[in-house]
């Protein structure tokens, strides 16, 4: 089977345009079918846990056309947990680069996200981002199954995220 | 007590907490004064902890931590000149030193002595020389450099028909990362070398300058697992330094959700133990047990993992009525199911053949290596810190902590131990339904003293949590050091495996079930 | 053998039907943190409690200050509603919070001084 990789003619883009229009086909290209690499990068075991719950009988992930596969070479998606330990980012940049492109990364929980409550520490990344680029993010101190399918699905464009950058201003009397 | 240390010990010290007996002791007498303690009072090392003090006492400090009897600690301390950064190693007296002291030669940059062992352990090749997080002159917000150093982590088996099979760090499964050196003759592992603390995340330096308020928030994340035991851990050693003691009903509550995640694990590990064997049925039932009871910790505690369940006095979530009846229906319902699960695992002969006589460690071993938990209990040590070291609200229960220990020592043991120890799980989460005094869920612990240390003990799923605390004569922490049960077990761990087929691995390792973030921190 | 089929068809269907039934978190759950405008008075006990940085409250010289909730760090501890003095904070029980950019996950509300209105 072939797919054609770009079927919208290309314009004049800039490189962040043009990203997420890459990362919008691969999420066309992979809806129905998605082989996830999970890779620890430093995390405390819970988000992990809840990631092999996944897999489990009340969660059953493969039901949604989603797998977990044993080697990066046959992901189309890493599900990184942790914030990148000093110890691990060789390993955690050695997994990207083995995953044929495209691939998706998606940060699950605090810790992957932003740092949690690791930040300032002088042995993590303080956060997948700054070591890999991340498609989509999971917040939760773990994230419950749920909200790891609800951002598994978003990833593959089959949800839509439900929050959205908010800027609210409110008036305050004169102290 | 005095005679067994006789000769050995400069004095006895001010008691920082009633059970604990403190000695000072000069390091070159040091080791001796540790295998006195040993073989005179019977006793397992239990925690080591290094302190840099160069800013008060100009000195660093070394105090290890001895189990001596019920409820009863011993304490050697020795003061290590910075001018001459060594002490002599108390691991070839003391094996079960081993990982202490190579930790806080990186920690501190004190060179154990006559080590045999004296390759790094937190730190990774790469780390530059010279360089000691936990020294108060250590700038976390500097950037770590990346050096070329010689690779010092393995040693390598020369030989005729010696396979060496790396795996690791990032594995096949959904699990933490860690090295595994296998050297195999065939299927027959010969010896199995662990690289480990790739989770390294700094815990006990960011620990550092912090409230005790906030730093709970850091010993709840030690581990995702055993979240609700690091907490207790943590909050008890702040309170004894403190001087409070919680009230009857969070004392009682604590041990509620000690016994809960007591219970999610154990029925979860049971599962990935037929998983490790590739009994499907059985994985696809413990899976559906541990979930019902993390459901139940998130309708009763607001989070699976039972993480914001303590605070520094007592307990933060206080089951309400409703509450209550939820717990003791849903452990009602889990009770009548994990009979027939347990009834169907054990009446499987393709899984019992797997599990008997694979993975034996011996009681012997156990106790060199100060394991503890269920690995111990499985190898005939009689360990349990809910009875040695009573802690929340165990003392006050109805029934003695049940303690399970057979002698076997293998993985059918560790799957025996889990599983009574989950029927005496359930007995006791009734007889804490039944007793629950009312009162105040906390008091308030006011402000937290300055210039104390006091440590504490909780029983979690996988063994004995310690949590050592020294506060800055602010109140702030000075000095936070987390001693995990996978700590002492991780050794045991490469200790077992040689013997057993490559394929055995990870159903022992499961039987073992320990951490790696917990141990890492 | 038999007694695993017969247990298998006992247990029945065990899976959940989400996303296509949706399956709310229970009431106790700790969820995403939520301001209540009119209760804020600006006075940062949240954010010097919180244990990740999620949360800041920058005053202005003119008056006003901007409080600002990062749900990538947060770690739905709870601190924040139990320091907050006036009660403006709770924790909602909303968990699907995946979200594609990082700005996305940032709530920033601007209290400006000078209005009449709350």
């Amino acid at each position: 089977m072939s797919v054609p990789l770009l079927l919208e003619p290309r314009t004049r883009d800039t490189t962040d345009a043009l990203a997420a229009r890459l990362s919008a086909r691969i999420a066309r290209l992979l809806r129905r079918s998605l082989h996830i690499r999970h890779l620890d990068a430093g995390s405390c075991n819970g988000c992990d846990w809840e990631i092999q719950t996944l897999l489990g009988p009340v969660y059953d992930i493969q039901r949604l056309g989603i797998d977990i596969v044993a080697s990066p070479r046959h992901a189309d998606m890493l599900l990184v947990t942790g914030s990148v330990t000093r110890n691990l980012e060789r390993a955690a940049r050695a997994t990207y680069e083995a995953m044929p492109q495209p691939g998706l990364v998606v940060a699950v929980g605090a810790c992957a996200c932003g740092g949690g409550v690791l930040h300032g520490s002088y042995c993590t990344a303080g956060g997948v981002n700054n070591v890999l680029p991340v498609d989509v993010y999971i917040p939760g101190c773990p994230p419950r199954p749920h909200a790891l399918l609800h951002g598994l699905l978003v990833a593959l464009d089959r949800l839509d995220p439900r929050i959205a950058a908010a800027n609210v201003t409110v008036d305050v009397p004169q102290p | 007590m005095s005679h067994a240390i006789d000769g050995h010990h400069d004095g006895e010290l001010e008691r920082r907490m009633s059970n604990e007996t403190r000695f000072a002791v000069a390091p070159d007498t040091l080791p001796n004064a540790c295998l006195a303690v040993v073989e005179h009072l019977n006793a397992r090392l239990a925690l080591m902890v290094g302190e840099d003090e160069r800013a008060s006492s100009g000195m660093f400090r070394l105090s290890y931590t001895f189990a001596v009897a019920q409820g009863q600690w011993l304490t050697l301390e020795t003061l290590i000149d910075p001018a001459e950064p060594a002490f002599p190693s108390v691991t070839p007296l003391v094996p079960a030193a081993h990982w202490y002291e190579r930790e806080v030669q990186d920690m501190f940059g004190l060179t154990a002595v006559g080590h045999p062992d004296p390759r790094r352990l937190v730190h990774h090749d790469d780390w530059p020389d010279g360089l000691h997080p936990l020294r108060k002159d250590f700038d976390p917000s500097l950037p770590v450099p990346r050096v070329d150093r010689p690779a010092e982590t393995f040693h390598t088996l020369h030989g005729e028909g010696f396979v060496e099979i790396p795996v690791g760090p990032i594995h096949a499964g959904v699990i933490e990362p860690g090295h595994f050196r296998f050297a195999a003759v065939g299927e027959a592992v010969f010896d199995l070398q662990p690289r480990l603390f790739y989770t390294h995340r700094g815990i006990e330096k960011l620990a550092e300058g912090k409230t005790p308020a906030q730093v709970l928030q850091l010993a709840e994340r030690v581990c995702g697992a055993c979240s609700c035991s690091h907490g207790v851990s943590y909050s008890q050693a702040v309170e004894t330094l403190a001087g409070i003691e919680v009230p009857p009903r969070a004392a009682a509550v604590r041990t509620l959700y000690l016994e809960l995640e007591r219970l999610y694990n154990h029925l979860g590990d049971l599962g990935n133990i037929c998983a490790g064997v590739s009994f499907a049925a059985g994985a696809s039932f413990g899976a559906q047990l541990k979930e019902a009871v993390q459901r139940l910790n998130e309708r009763v505690a607001g989070n699976r993992f039972l993480h914001g369940v303590n605070q520094i006095g007592g307990v933060r979530r206080d089951p309400s009525a409703s509450d209550l009846h939820d717990i003791a229906a849903t452990t009602t319902h889990i009770a009548t199911e994990f009979r027939s699960f347990i009834e169907m695992m054990l009446s499987s002969d393709t899984v019992l053949e797997r599990l008997k006589t694979t993975g034996f460690l011996p009681a012997a071993t156990a106790r060199a290596l100060g394991a503890v938990g269920v690995a111990a209990r499985a190898s005939g040590v009689d360990v349990d810190s809910r009875r040695d070291h009573p802690h929340a609200g165990y003392p006050a229960l109805p029934m003695p902590t049940p303690v399970v220990v057979r002698s076997e020592g293998d993985v059918y043991a560790r799957v025996l131990v889990r599983s009574d120890e989950i029927l005496a799980t359930l007995a006791m989460i009734r007889a804490v339904l039944d007793t629950l005094p009312d009162g105040p869920a906390a008091v308030s612990p006011g402000r937290v003293p300055g210039g104390r240390a006091a440590f504490a003990v909780s029983e979690s799923p996988r063994g004995e949590n310690i949590h050592f605390v020294r506060t800055a004569p602010d109140g702030t922490i000075e000095r936070y050091r987390v001693r995990s049960a996978s700590y002492p077990n991780w050794p045991a761990v490469a200790a077992c495996v040689p013997g057993n087929m490559v394929p055995d691995f990870p159903v022992i390792n499961k039987s073992f079930e320990l951490c790696y973030a917990c141990l890492d921190r | 053998m038999l007694n695993i089929f017969r247990r298998a068809i006992r247990t029945g269907v065990v899976t959940t039907g989400y996303p296509d039934t949706p399956e709310p978190a229970p009431p106790a759950y700790r969820g995403q943190v939520h301001l209540h405008l009119a209760a804020c008075t600006g006075d940062a006990a949240c954010a010097r409690v919180c244990p990740s940085a999620a949360i800041s409250v920058e005053h202005s010289p003119v008056g006003g200050w901007t409080w600002t909730l990062d749900d990538r760090r947060c770690v739905f501890c709870g601190l924040c509603s139990e320091a907050c003095p006036t009660g403006a904070l709770s924790l909602s029980n909303e968990y699907e919070l995946a979200a594609r950019k990082p700005e996305d996950l940032l709530t920033r509300v601007t209290f400006r001084a000078g209005g009449t209105a709350r």
